[in-house]
């Protein structure tokens, strides 16, 4: 067989010496299998669906009168759809899914009612079709990160979250080791801050300046203590697990954690600056975003030193390239998010193209980042075949981390421009647009790129779920053998006695 | 003053104070006892076992004397996306 190989692929062919430790990684991946196949499934969908609104919202900045004649198509519409089909369709299904996948390999037992999980799936995705058509059709709420209509789709999100919470919960309760590593902390921290604050921020008595401090209360929360304990989860998992050998400091991924639980839910308020509210307030929010420093480099200096002097991983692992990407913007935007936060800096970045920018950096640059990566992991081992094509993961990862960049900068640059210029009060509105133009062109051929390595990483995707013939003749590694065993028992025992 | 920021004031403390309850049931149950051991709960057998290809000969000799030799060689994929 290795005749038939490539001379770089080593052949598998020793006998598995930890059967039993390999059974427990088998028979959790089996528990979560269906749930995490779906939840995958689903976030490509969104993925697809949210680039597509997001090229069009970009479009529309220096094209302001492409598609006007249709109410649905307008920037308005076009935009908040991106925000939620990315945020709530595409991050938060793909982490659904590495939460279910995650879970039972480390607390070593099976998923509990993974039926309920998978119910939640069908229901959290019902939310996100009702809600993005609700958007389209004008029926938004009308506030940052929660623009789905609130009657239509936030008791899906409500039942749905709820019941994926409940099985991995109760998945962790009856779970075979003493200890909680610190990515179950990270994710059973995040299924249980999430609800928390999805319900406080959809609660529809406020108005006024109280609605505005509950949504940005919601807004901030959102990104901090649902979408980054997940991914920071994920992070602290693969990246020991590719290089085979723990986390360089487990205290200070304790100290990560702890510290984003007790500072993290007083930053919202930084958005505010300048607004109608108590001054305490939000010098509190800032010295809180100032605090976040200490969880910040705790995460960025453990994984940096986990990591070192083994940065020749990167050129074997495309999920190491992913999540190391994802882990470094994370340093880097939370330190952005440090600095917005001071009085000084947030006048000239507020209500700028710079904010725009920073939300990018963190949700597509360190979560996307992060969830492509945990993709790459965990697909073949439930599908039990290795993926399709060396090159058009790597046509994936360069077309989104150039993207990346050229949408970043440009767009950085022109929110800076912008804010010195709003501040100049001899600029007129249509200077200042003019001094954006450029950046916003970057960004709509950042994004074009984006949306290229969206399509080739949903076309990988979709090879997978088919089962694509091309790599029949590769062995695959131990823990996807076994799986194969159990379908294909007769060719297994073939290759045994070869 | 008040009326303004009630309810975050209220969201906030609950957040806080489910953290802070959290972190003492965790102390009370040993959750920051055997800190190092807990390190190595995604570990797998062959997690330490498997022969890294990046690593140099300083790095394969410290593997070889903390875990042994290598089971088994790298195969396609095992590191997550086929290379």
């Amino acid at each position: 067989m290795s005749a038939t190989l490539p001379s770089r692929v080593i052949e598998y062919a020793k006998p598995i010496t930890d059967m039993d430790n390999l059974d427990i990684r088998l028979r959790a991946d089996a528990s979560s299998r269906q749930v995490a196949l779906r939840a995958f499934a689903f976030a490509v969908v969104w993925l697809i669906v949210g680039s597509v609104f997001g090229m069009l919202a970009s479009l529309k900045l220096h094209m302001p009168d492409w598609l006007v004649s249709n109410a649905a198509l307008t920037f308005g519409r076009i935009r908040s759809a991106h925000l939620n089909a990315m945020a709530y369709g595409w991050a938060s299904s793909a982490m659904l899914g590495v939460s279910v996948w995650i879970i039972p390999r480390l607390v070593h037992t099976e998923l509990r009612v993974p039926r309920a999980a998978e119910a939640g799936l069908y229901f959290w995705n019902i939310g996100m079709v009702l809600g993005i058509v609700g958007i389209l059709a004008g029926y938004s709420d009308g506030l940052e990160w929660l623009e789905m209509p609130r009657y239509w789709a936030d008791p899906f999100f409500v039942i749905g979250g709820g019941l994926v919470g409940l099985s991995l919960l109760s998945t962790i309760a009856v779970r075979e080791v003493e200890h909680l590593y610190v990515s179950v902390w990270y994710i059973m921290a995040a299924f249980i801050w999430f609800p928390i604050i999805f319900v406080v921020g959809n609660w529809p008595t406020f108005s006024g300046v109280e609605s505005a401090a509950v949504n940005w209360f919601y807004a901030h929360n959102a990104l901090g203590l649902w979408l980054t304990p997940v991914c920071l989860a994920a992070a602290y998992y693969f990246i020991p697990k590719i290089l085979g050998r723990p986390i360089y400091s487990y205290q200070l991924s304790l100290l990560g954690f702890w510290t984003l639980g007790f500072f993290y839910s007083l930053n919202g308020m930084h958005h505010l600056i300048g607004g109608p509210l108590p001054t305490w307030m939000i010098t509190t929010s800032i010295v809180a975003s100032g605090l976040m420093i200490i969880p910040v480099m705790a995460v960025g200096v453990n994984q940096h030193m986990t990591l070192n002097k083994r940065f020749g991983a990167l050129r074997y692992s495309p999920t190491l390239r992913f999540i190391v990407f994802g882990s470094v913007a994370y340093t880097l935007v939370s330190l952005q998010g440090v600095f917005m936060a001071f009085r000084e800096v947030n006048r000239l970045t507020h209500f700028t193209n710079v904010t725009v920018a920073h939300a990018h950096l963190g949700l597509y640059s360190f979560v996307t980042m992060i969830m492509f990566g945990s993709i790459y992991y965990i697909l073949p081992r439930l599908l039990g075949r290795e993926w399709v094509s060396e090159r058009l993961i790597s046509w994936h990862f360069w077309t989104v981390a150039i993207g990346q960049i050229v949408y970043l900068v440009p767009l950085t640059v022109a929110g800076m421009v912008q804010g010195v210029a709003m501040a100049d009060p001899t600029s007129t509105w249509e200077q200042v647009v003019k001094a954006m133009l450029p950046g916003l062109i970057g960004r709509s051929v950042g994004g074009t790129l984006l949306t290229i390595g969206h399509c080739v990483f949903a076309y990988h995707v979709f090879l997978m779920f088919r089962g694509s013939r091309s790599r029949q003749g590769l062995q695959p590694f131990h823990e996807v053998a076994p799986i194969i065993t159990r379908r294909d028992k007769a060719t297994f025992v073939a290759r045994g006695a070869a | 003053m008040l009326p303004s920021s009630l309810t975050v004031m209220l969201a906030i403390t609950i957040l806080g104070l489910l953290t802070v309850a959290a972190f003492g049931w965790a102390w009370l149950k040993g959750h920051f006892d055997r800190i190092n051991q807990q390190a190595l709960i995604p570990m797998d057998d062959d997690d330490f076992t498997v022969a890294r290809p990046w690593e140099n000969a300083s790095q394969r000799a410290q593997r070889v004397e903390e875990f042994g030799p290598p089971h088994r060689p790298a195969t396609p994929g095992i590191w997550g996306g086929t290379q």
